[in-house]
């Protein structure tokens, strides 16, 4: 299978700073959901910008569906999903902010319309294009910074913390949403139940190197690996190996 | 389009150049004389938008600045006295250019808040574009309203956390003060900043866009009228 993205030896600096990312090399397939995880400062935001082309490579280079990322210049193939989504709604109501980036890909008239129309019902937001996003709550601020993303029809897209801040039951929506979309996806994030979920692959990186890369519940259940960066086993993980033990040696341990 | 109000032209360009048209021209009148007649087509203007209460609030302070010049200016400028009480004196001079500039800002505000308060800043940084300003100019506007707006959370946020915990709300901690703020304009940087990035990662100043279709017949005609008006009030201005 072709890589959808690529990067090779990539470096990113801070000017003035060492590196805070050295030496990357990872592929990711077309429609594939990878999670991102790692300790905080080991370069899991600055790995997105970077991937995004907001941040210039130091040394190496990031390719898309085989075309090089380069930095400042648009491209409307990869989506990024910022942490905090003040930094991302900027327009007065929600069908402005989302009709922002389509506009600026030239459409306009019914199709503008039909496409705001589309992100809204896919991210559950259809009822709320008229309302000021100031006036819009945690969760659905969220997803209307997914759907503003969306709406540009990227064929990578990238989330830093989507569940930051979400409360249960948004969380959830926000699963769903995610889970049910077609794009390649990297999603960094500290909520580890919620990569468990959606991403069947993990990179751990820390101090700015990938560590680990492989499927989701052997990372994620290698406490040896999780403590040495700084990390814990899941607890949807924990939780199945203790169910999952001899049922004598359950019943045993219970008893004592 | 615009929000909508009364029978203004929709499209943000055309209400750009009529306030602009009609602020200069409100500019350059120079006769206390053509005041009333100044306010007048103002109050004319605001009431065609039909948003009087919209327009009262934006008015307020306004107000409270005209009210200023019209005390002070005749009590401190001049030579002429029309009155006397103890060593107040009410000077000609002064009062008529009290009345002048109130009279002008007065009906700038107006004409500015009834033509462009309706528009969202990013409508308005598009229409200086349309207009041909350069886009700098454009993008500067835009984020210096969103920054100035970030800077004023970060700062009503860090006063809060302060009193929550025991800080002072006067002026005797003026280190203290000077600190918050400085840290505020630095988050509010940081802040502007990623919106600046999520701007250009959704297309923003990727000359993609459809370029802005030509003015309308009625928005054409708003800026003929605003000119009329303007040329209007500077022949009486001068006649006067």
């Amino acid at each position: 299978m072709r890589a959808l993205l690529q990067t090779v030896g990539l470096a990113v600096a801070w000017p003035g700073q060492p590196p805070v990312l050295s030496g990357l090399d990872l592929a990711l397939g077309p429609g594939e959901r990878v999670g991102l995880v790692g300790p905080n400062g080991s370069g899991k935001s600055t790995l997105l910008l970077s991937l995004a082309g907001v941040l210039p490579a130091a040394a190496g280079a990031v390719h898309l569906g085989g075309a090089p990322v380069r930095a400042g210049v648009f491209n409307p193939a990869v989506g990024l999903v910022f942490q905090h989504a003040e930094d991302q709604l900027f327009c007065p109501t929600l069908a402005d902010d989302v009709a922002f980036g389509p506009r600026n890909l030239g459409l306009a008239g019914a199709a503008l319309e039909a496409r705001v129309a589309e992100a809204l019902t896919v991210c559950g937001l259809s009822e709320l294009g008229e309302r000021p996003v100031h006036r819009l709550s945690g969760g659905e601020k969220r997803r209307a910074c997914i759907a503003g993303v969306l709406a540009m029809r990227p064929r990578l897209m990238l989330l830093d913390e989507p569940s930051a801040a979400l409360d249960l039951r948004s969380r959830r929506r926000l699963i769903r949403l995610l889970a049910g979309l077609d794009q390649t996806l990297m999603v960094a994030s500290h909520d580890l139940d919620l990569i468990l979920e959606l991403c069947p692959r993990v990179i751990l990186i820390d101090a700015g190197r990938i560590r680990a890369d492989g499927p989701a519940r052997e990372i994620l259940g290698d406490a040896a690996l999780m403590a040495a960066h700084g990390q814990e086993v899941p607890p949807a993980l924990a939780r199945s190996r203790v169910a999952g033990w001899p049922r004598e040696r359950a019943i045993a341990g219970g008893a004592a | 389009m615009a929000e909508p109000a009364g029978l203004l032209p929709g499209d943000p360009r055309a209400r750009l150049a009529m306030a602009l048209i009609l602020a200069f021209g409100f500019a350059a009148v120079g006769q206390v004389g053509t005041v009333p007649a100044l306010l007048a087509l103002a109050l004319i203007l605001a009431l065609v938008a039909g948003q009087p209460a919209r327009l009262l609030r934006g008015l307020r302070g306004p107000l409270v600045l005209a009210a200023a010049f019209v005390l002070i200016l005749p009590l401190v400028s001049g030579a002429t006295v029309l009155w006397q009480a103890g060593p107040l004196r009410l000077r000609a001079e002064g009062l008529e250019a009290g009345l002048l500039i109130a009279g002008r800002l007065l009906a700038i505000v107006t004409v500015t808040l009834t033509l462009l308060a309706t528009l969202p800043a990013h409508r308005l940084a598009a229409a200086l574009r349309g207009l041909g300003s350069p886009a700098l100019l454009a993008d500067l506007l835009l984020l210096t309203l969103r920054y100035l707006d970030e800077v004023r959370g970060e700062i009503l946020r860090a006063r809060l956390a302060r009193r929550l915990r025991g800080g002072g709300a006067g002026w005797r901690d003026l280190p203290g003060h000077g600190a918050m703020l400085a840290l505020a304009l630095i988050r509010s940087q940081r802040r502007a900043e990623n919106i600046w990035a999520a701007m250009r990662l959704r297309g923003h100043a990727a000359g993609l866009a459809v370029p802005p279709p030509p003015l309308g017949a009625s928005d054409r005609a708003g800026i003929a009228v605003a000119a009329g008006l303007a040329g209007l009030l500077l022949l009486m201005d001068r006649v006067a």
